[in-house]
């Protein structure tokens, strides 16, 4: 019995330690382009849904404008950290009052507002969500 | 003071006042169905006290004889007077307005007003103005001024045959003819900024596509023939659904009932753009099929004033010829340019090319001044003489950093959508 226990940890140990890794978690990063504010609007659509968001003024622009859109896809990852740790979300924890913080690859597209493809939508705790 | 052609001064604060609303985030309050003239053309407005009725008061009453005065080139201010006995009465009355033009670029201006001795003082040059003003009705007169350089009445005309007209009339009405210059000018003409609704459609323009709550505002790229009909080209993000057909509806300027201006009829999800395997497109482009409601400007890409990442200035003086496509390999270090109804007309050079990004392929990226806005920009490489090749459309650039763009080729965009024809203007066989 012995002798099989040994491969068998060899075998099924790494997997096990995989699987644990896989699991849903982690924080938002800083070092990831983002955009955070307050949801204000939300239309859905065919291809997922668009959601209007406040945030602080750009002053780089020259007309400082703080609104942009969010464009969440069915690859769009949402992440709402629960009471009880964990952080897998949904697409309804993404309505109007919740405050958000949207990772994207750092391409603005120049539309007004501008949009951003959303690869991963963080819904914050405390904000005004209903 | 110089004063305008009364209609053109209407208009232009008509026009001013169009582009204090230009973004606002509710519905264009314009009512539904009004007439277009209705929409540029002020109410009535009475005739409001202005300069010339203050110094023709002031040449009657604290500085009698006063005509008027203005700065030099190198700032110094002239006190037209036609007693100089009265130059201790017009510094005091002008000394505020004096001080006041010393700040900016006159800060170094010299501290001593100087005083001409002239002929006229303002009441008579405003009498004279007053009885001319009634000439302006005619479409071959344009402007009346009272020239205080010259102590004279200056009159623009359309041709040699108004001067003729003016001339009598004037000697009719007892104007002396030494009083009075008549040249001839071109017309005065109504500036709309790309911000602004336009009869006929080119490069430029604010188009605006089916808002969500937070309205969806791009630039028009440019006019061609898409399977036989008209259509124009912009960003794919410019419509409701992005890399998707979704027959919205995009409008001119803003989005409301009357402006419509044409329907998506081409555009494309990913597909395996870069051979087997692949998912991607080569452009952020989608074709819009024109609806017949405007003209359509085959070729031209309209032109503001060159702008830069400090500069503004939206009203379009011009209009550009697409004469070729841009053919070249988009080396790095060329010049390119684009106009933007955010940022109007800039231009930069290619740092990078045919770069991937995203999930779009071969795209480049240039110093091209933008902001969010600019998106579908009629980008081109400028021959000068407003003659331009057409090179693509702008999308996008890196969140916070304007000074970089991101755009696709036309190539890109026929190989994503299929092929244009009568890109360029008519005669240049493009």
């Amino acid at each position: 019995m012995g002798q099989w226990m040994m491969p068998g940890c060899a075998v099924f140990l790494p997997v096990l330690l995989s699987a644990c890794a896989a699991a849903p978690g982690g924080l938002p990063r800083d070092d990831v382009p983002s955009l955070t504010g307050v949801v204000t609007a939300v239309t859905p659509g065919p291809e997922g849904m668009r959601v209007t968001i406040e945030g602080s003024p750009d002053p780089a622009r020259s007309s400082p404008d703080s609104t942009s859109v969010a464009l969440v896809g069915p690859d769009t990852e949402i992440r709402l950290v629960r009471a009880d740790g964990s952080v897998r979300g949904g697409l309804t924890d993404v309505a109007v009052g919740a405050r958000v913080r949207v990772e994207h690859s750092g391409t603005q597209l120049r539309s007004l507002p501008p949009q951003y493809v959303a690869l991963r939508v963080w819904v914050l705790p405390g904000a005004d969500r209903p | 003071m110089r004063r305008t052609y009364r209609m053109v001064l209407g208009v232009t604060v008509a026009v001013a006042g169009l582009a204090a609303c230009r973004d606002q985030p509710t519905i264009d309050p314009d009512p539904h169905g009004a007439p277009r003239e209705a929409r540029n053309v002020p109410p009535p407005q009475a005739e409001a006290w202005n300069s010339d009725d203050e110094y023709a008061r002031v040449s009657r009453a604290e500085v009698p004889g006063f005509a008027g005065f203005y700065l030099e080139d190198d700032g110094t201010p002239v006190i037209l007077l036609k007693d100089p006995r009265q130059e201790a009465a017009a510094k005091q009355y002008l000394a505020q307005a004096i001080a006041a033009t010393r700040s900016g670029r006159r800060a170094g201006a010299p501290p001593t007003p100087v005083v001409r001795r002239v002929t006229h003082d303002f009441a008579t040059l405003k009498g004279w103005f007053d009885t001319l003003l009634p000439l302006l009705e005619r479409d071959d007169v344009y402007t009346l001024d009272v020239d205080e350089v010259g102590n004279r009445l200056s009159m623009g005309v359309r041709d040699q045959n108004a001067i003729g007209l003016v001339r009598r009339e004037a000697a009719r009405l007892r104007v002396p003819p030494a009083a009075l210059s008549v040249e001839i000018r071109p017309a005065p003409e109504q500036r709309a900024t790309l911000q602004e609704w336009t009869a006929t459609l080119a490069g430029g323009y604010q188009i605006e596509y089916p808002p969500n709550a937070s309205g969806s505002i791009c630039t028009f790229g440019f006019n061609a023939v898409y399977e036989g009909a008209w259509a124009f080209v912009t960003n794919s993000h410019c419509t409701y659904v992005k890399n998707a057909l979704d027959g919205g509806t995009i409008t001119q300027p803003r989005y409301y009932a009357g402006n419509e201006i044409g329907v998506e009829v081409r555009d494309r999800g990913n597909y395996a753009c870069n051979g087997l395997f692949t998912s991607c497109r080569k452009s952020d482009a989608a074709y819009i099929q024109h609806n017949g409601s405007r003209g359509v400007g085959q070729g031209q890409i309209a032109y503001t004033p060159l702008n830069s990442a400090t500069t503004r200035d939206l009203t379009v003086v011009g209009t550009n010829d697409v004469i070729r496509r841009y053919a070249g390999s988009v080396p790095v270090g060329l010049y390119l340019d684009k106009t933007g109804r955010t940022t109007g007309w800039t231009y930069g050079q290619v740092t990078e090319s045919c770069v991937a990004i995203d999930d779009l392929r071969c795209q480049d990226v240039s110093t091209v001044y933008s902001e969010p806005g600019d998106s579908g920009s009629p980008m081109y490489y400028w021959l000068g003489s407003e003659q331009v090749e057409l090179y693509g459309i702008l999308w996008g650039g890196p969140q916070y950093d304007y000074n970089t763009t991101y755009s696709s080729r036309l190539s890109g965009i026929e190989q994503d959508l299929g092929p244009l024809t009568y890109v360029c203007a008519p005669g240049y066989g493009c």
